[in-house]
Order: structure tokens, then sequence, then C-alpha cells
């Protein structure tokens, strides 16, 4: 929860998970554009964040009609099928291929990635 | 004399291949011209396959067919962007599995079909290359994602087959739009392995044919297990093609009401003559009621974003892709080459799927719709108890011109796809067969089966399509 204080300092409530209905959320601004931005690794000009704060609310809104629908006892549905896991033997079968071949940052036989601290 | 001209069909073509009555070398050379002038005239390929007929094609069933890949597919030495600029450089040195069938059975890879970046539009404009025209109209889009698949397949003089991916109605929409024959397996059916991912748990490797028998041909080619995808289901493939011209007398088709209200009429009406033309041939119809239909779309673009968003994480300069000279630290860097890479809609659905899986966001959305999903399943699964197929339109408009599209706020453009996201979010299969056309342009009709009844959907589509 703490994170969440953290992130979305701005959300009035937040769903409880116990909850079949959701509640209310603020409204798309810029500055809650700005944190999943940068939780996205994204930068948006100043006329993709106009334009994307007022989409995000319209389409937000109409995604909250799944609120209407009654899940209480219902399992989600990960995957439409039921999928079982095939175990296989771990052996190497394929021939090695050159991974670093569309790599344009090499060093020593090393991609260089940029600075992490 | 051998034979040199090639305006023929699949069938026949490759039985006179597998006779030796088929001038192979001039029809490579005359498929290269061919396909160059198609690409000046509609751009159905980011990129031609310039090696195309340069080796000889392994025997097969597919011996010498030219087939073309949606560029979601990896393909070994030809560049695969998946529509994206964030990958125009990027060459793969392997084969999806797929695209590795096609090959093992002589087909050969004509190129690679346009699409929306990663799969992310219903009408093929949100295109980092160029954006494929309908063959019917040019000025009119030839439906999406797969919309290169939709073209090529209605463009070409030559005999030809498309493999093309469906998350949400890839498959379906650009075969209405193009007249075309699109098949959408059970998720699981084909394997997934080396197809760049858009949301993992609906994501389909599926056909777009001139007609049924060519997209059975080409499903019993890619169908079966793999062990190289976990979920791929433990099925093996089979001759798909066997279901044609079986007799539909006594199938029982279900015609649900809510799919046929707030819809072009032109379209309803020609779907509802092939209906009747199934009812002709003594198949069963009867009106049957999905009512939780209404909330797929919401379901599917909660899901297919949040999964979108966390699949496209790994785009971020280093290793392949877009690359620019390693500076700054991280967050800047990768945050530099992902702004100028994606296109406007990726960036959107990126976003909203990464709001919607925040943490006290994730239970009221992406739970929720997967919740959702398990009704629409239990639901969809209830009717199939008494029916052996749903019938609906494909598309619930004629192909739309491309200055009407412009005008459309994504919401808008995202509730078009209302016949064809509730079966790709069950996983159920799908093909969508051509029925005529109203204004000059093409209809389509969707025929929708249980899990791993593509048999039916086949013998169904066979017996109500329109050779042309």
């Amino acid at each position: 929860m703490q994170r969440v204080a953290f992130m979305y300092k701005k959300v009035i409530k937040i769903c409880n998970p116990k909850c079949n209905h959701m509640v209310d959320f603020q409204k798309v601004d810029k500055g809650m554009l700005s944190r999943i931005c940068s939780n996205a690794k994204l930068n948006l000009t100043s006329s993709e964040e106009e334009r994307f704060v007022s989409e995000m609310g319209e389409i937000l809104t109409a995604f909250r009609e799944l609120e209407s629908v009654d899940t209480k006892d219902v399992q989600p549905a990960y995957h439409a099928t039921e999928i079982r896991n095939i175990w296989r033997d771990d052996k190497v079968k394929k021939k090695s291929v050159d991974i670093k071949k569309n790599t344009e940052a090499l060093e020593n036989g090393y991609i260089i990635g940029p600075k992490l601290v | 004399m051998k034979r040199v001209v090639i305006l023929i069909r699949v069938k026949t073509f490759l039985e006179e291949v597998k006779s030796g009555s088929i001038d192979t070398d001039k029809f490579v050379s005359d498929v290269k011209a061919s396909s160059s002038s198609m690409q000046e005239k509609y751009a159905p390929f980011i990129t031609l396959n310039e090696g195309f007929g340069k080796a000889t094609p392994q025997k097969g069933a597919l011996q010498y067919l030219p087939v073309s890949v949606k560029d979601c597919l990896c393909t070994e030495g030809i560049r695969t962007t998946a529509g994206s600029k964030i990958l125009e450089t990027y060459v793969p040195n392997f084969d999806a599995t797929a695209v590795a069938k096609v090959k093992a059975a002589g087909g050969m890879i004509l190129g690679k079909t346009a699409q929306d970046e990663f799969g992310f539009g219903t009408f093929s404009t949100n295109c980092a290359y160029q954006v494929p025209k309908n063959p019917y109209d040019p000025e009119r889009t030839c439906g999406g994602s797969s919309g290169g698949a939709g073209c090529a397949t209605a463009a070409a003089d030559f005999p030809h087959i498309a493999i093309a991916e469906s998350t949400g109605g890839s498959i379906t929409a650009p075969a209405a739009f193009t007249g075309t024959v699109g098949l959408t397996p059970t998720y699981g059916r084909v394997s997934r392995y080396g197809l760049i991912d858009y949301s993992n748990s609906m994501d389909k490797v599926g056909v777009i044919s001139k007609e049924v028998y060519d997209s059975a041909l080409m499903l019993s080619v890619i169908a079966g297990h793999d062990p190289l995808d976990s979920t791929s289901h433990n099925k093996g493939s089979e001759d798909f093609t066997k279901y044609i011209g079986k007799d539909v007398k006594g199938m029982k088709i279900g015609v649900p009401k809510e799919y046929f209200s707030s819809i072009d009429s032109n379209v309803k009406k020609l779907v509802e003559d092939a209906i009747a033309k199934l009812e002709g041939q003594e198949a069963e119809i009867s009106e049957i009621s999905l009512p939780s239909t209404k909330y797929a779309i919401a379901a599917y673009y909660i899901i297919a974003m949040g999964e979108a968003s966390t699949n496209l994480a790994k785009y971020c300069g280093m290793r392949y892709g877009k690359q620019d000279k390693i500076s700054g630290e991280f967050s800047e860097y990768f945050s530099s080459i992902r702004s100028s890479g994606f296109g406007e809609e990726a960036k959107r659905r990126i976003i909203l799927g990464t709001y919607m899986r925040a943490a006290g966001f994730r239970d009221a959305y992406y739970i929720k719709a997967l919740k959702v999903r398990s009704l629409l399943i239990k639901e969809f699964k209830a009717a199939f108890k008494g029916v052996d197929a749903i019938a609906t339109p494909s598309m619930p408009m004629l192909p739309p011109r491309f200055d009407e599209i412009a005008k459309l706020s994504p919401l808008e453009i995202y509730n078009m796809d209302k016949m064809t996201t509730a079966p790709n979010l069950c996983g159920f299969p799908t093909i969508s067969i051509p029925v005529g056309t109203s204004q000059g342009l093409p209809v389509g009709m969707q025929l929708i089966a249980d899990h791993f009844m593509e048999g039916r959907l086949i013998s169904l589509a066979a017996a109500a399509e329109v050779i042309k």
C-alpha cells in the first residue's frame, strides 16, 4: 500500500480487491500521465500530453462499464483454453546462432548498455 | 509444352507443379514482376524478399507456392519489423515455427506484409511504413491489422497464400474488407514461436487466402504441437482439406441477435442471404442470444493493452532493433529510444496498459477483465451445446475511406471491433468468408466454433463460399 501511495498520491480511493465493483478514480491529469510515462519509459511532447490526457479519460470511462458485471466467485481466465505444461528434456537441440548479430554497441564481445548507477 | 500462364487456383497450380507441367523458372520471374507492380499500386509489403525463388524449394504440399508472411513473424535473413520503426533494422537469424513449416513444405517466402504497428489497429492505418490500399478502392482501408496480407491476397494475379496473425480480429477484418477468406485457428493450435508478441494470451497465427480450400491446406501445414511454445496445445495436425465438401445437412447454426443490430443494412442483408444459402443446404438455423458479448470490447482492450505494455518493455535500444550511441543513464537512454521508435497508438496502449496493471488499479481493470473473459467463455460454451457454429457479420460496415477513418477517435475505432473481439478473447476458431459485394465493396460473414472445431468451420464455409 505504501507503494501505491508513493506512485499515485492523488488517487482518492483505490479498489478493494475483495470488492466486485469499481470505485471512484481520480480523473487522469498531466501529473498522473507523467508518472505513468516515467514507469513506461516514454517521453511525450506537450501536444501528445494534451491529447492523451483527454483520450485516456474517455477510454477508461468506457472500460468501466465492466463495473456492472457481477463477477462474484468467478475465477479469472488467464488463458482462454486449458493449458498444461508439457515438460521436455533439457538438452540442446538447435544449432547455435549469433545472438549479437543485430547488436551495434559491443566491446570485447560484450553488449554495452547505458549507465545503471 | 510447359505452362507459364499463372492466374490459376492454388489447388490446380500445386497439381500442375507436381505433374511437371509448370515452367517454374518463368513462374518465379513472372511472380517477381507482378509483386513489384502490385507493391507500387497497393503497397501490401513492408519488405519484398530479394531471395525469392533463388533456391529450389523443398518437395512438399506447397512446392513452389508463393507465401507472404505478416511482418510480426520472424524470417531468417529477411528484415522483420512488426510494422514498427523500433525494429526497422532487425534481421532475425531464425524462422518462426510457422515459417519453418511453410519452407519445409516447399513454400517460397514472397515478402513481409504490412500491418498496424505490433498489430495495434483495425484499419492498417497505424503503420510506420506504407499504408496498404484496398484493391477494390485504393481510397479505402484493407482492414487491420493484417491489412497487407488481405491486400496481397486480393491483388495477387498468381497463386498465393498469406500467413497472417490475429489478436482481436486482425485476420477477420482484412479478410472481410478485401473479399478474401480469413481463418483464425483456436488459440494454441499453431505455434507462436517466433511471433513478435502483442498480447500473448490472445495472439494466434492464421491464414488469409482466396479460397476456403487454400486456408484449410495451409492450416494443415502450420498446425501442431511445438515444444518451443509452451502455450501450443499437445495436438498433432491433420488434413483439414478433408472437411471440404462434407454435407452440412443437419448442422446447427446459431445466429446471435446481438450481432445484427446497429450494423450497416447492406452488410446485414448479404450475411442473412449467406445464412439462407446454408439453410437451403438443410443446415438448421436458430436465433440465439449472447448477452455478455456487449462487454467483450472493454475486456479485450484491457487485457490486450495490459499484456502489450509488458511485452513491449523489452524494446530499449540494446541488443537489437533501433539503437543509438549509448550515453546518459539508463532511464534517459531507454526513454529516448522508445519515444522516437514507437508510434502514437503504441504509446497510447503502453500508457493505458501500464495504468491498468498498476497497483491499486489492477484488480479493478485487469483482473476484472479476466473474470469477464471467464463469463464469456462460459456463455459461448453453453451456446455450443445447442449449435455447431455461430454465424455473424465479419465487420459491422463496408470498408471505410481513409479520410473517414482520420476523423474517428481511438475509442470509436476500438468500437469497430465489436464482431471479432469476443471469439478472439475466448480463443475460439473463426473463419471469415466473402458473401458478396455492396456498392462494389466486399462483405464478409464470420463463422465461430468451439475450441479445436476448425473442421466444422471449414465444412460450413466451403458450403457457403462463392468462388470468384
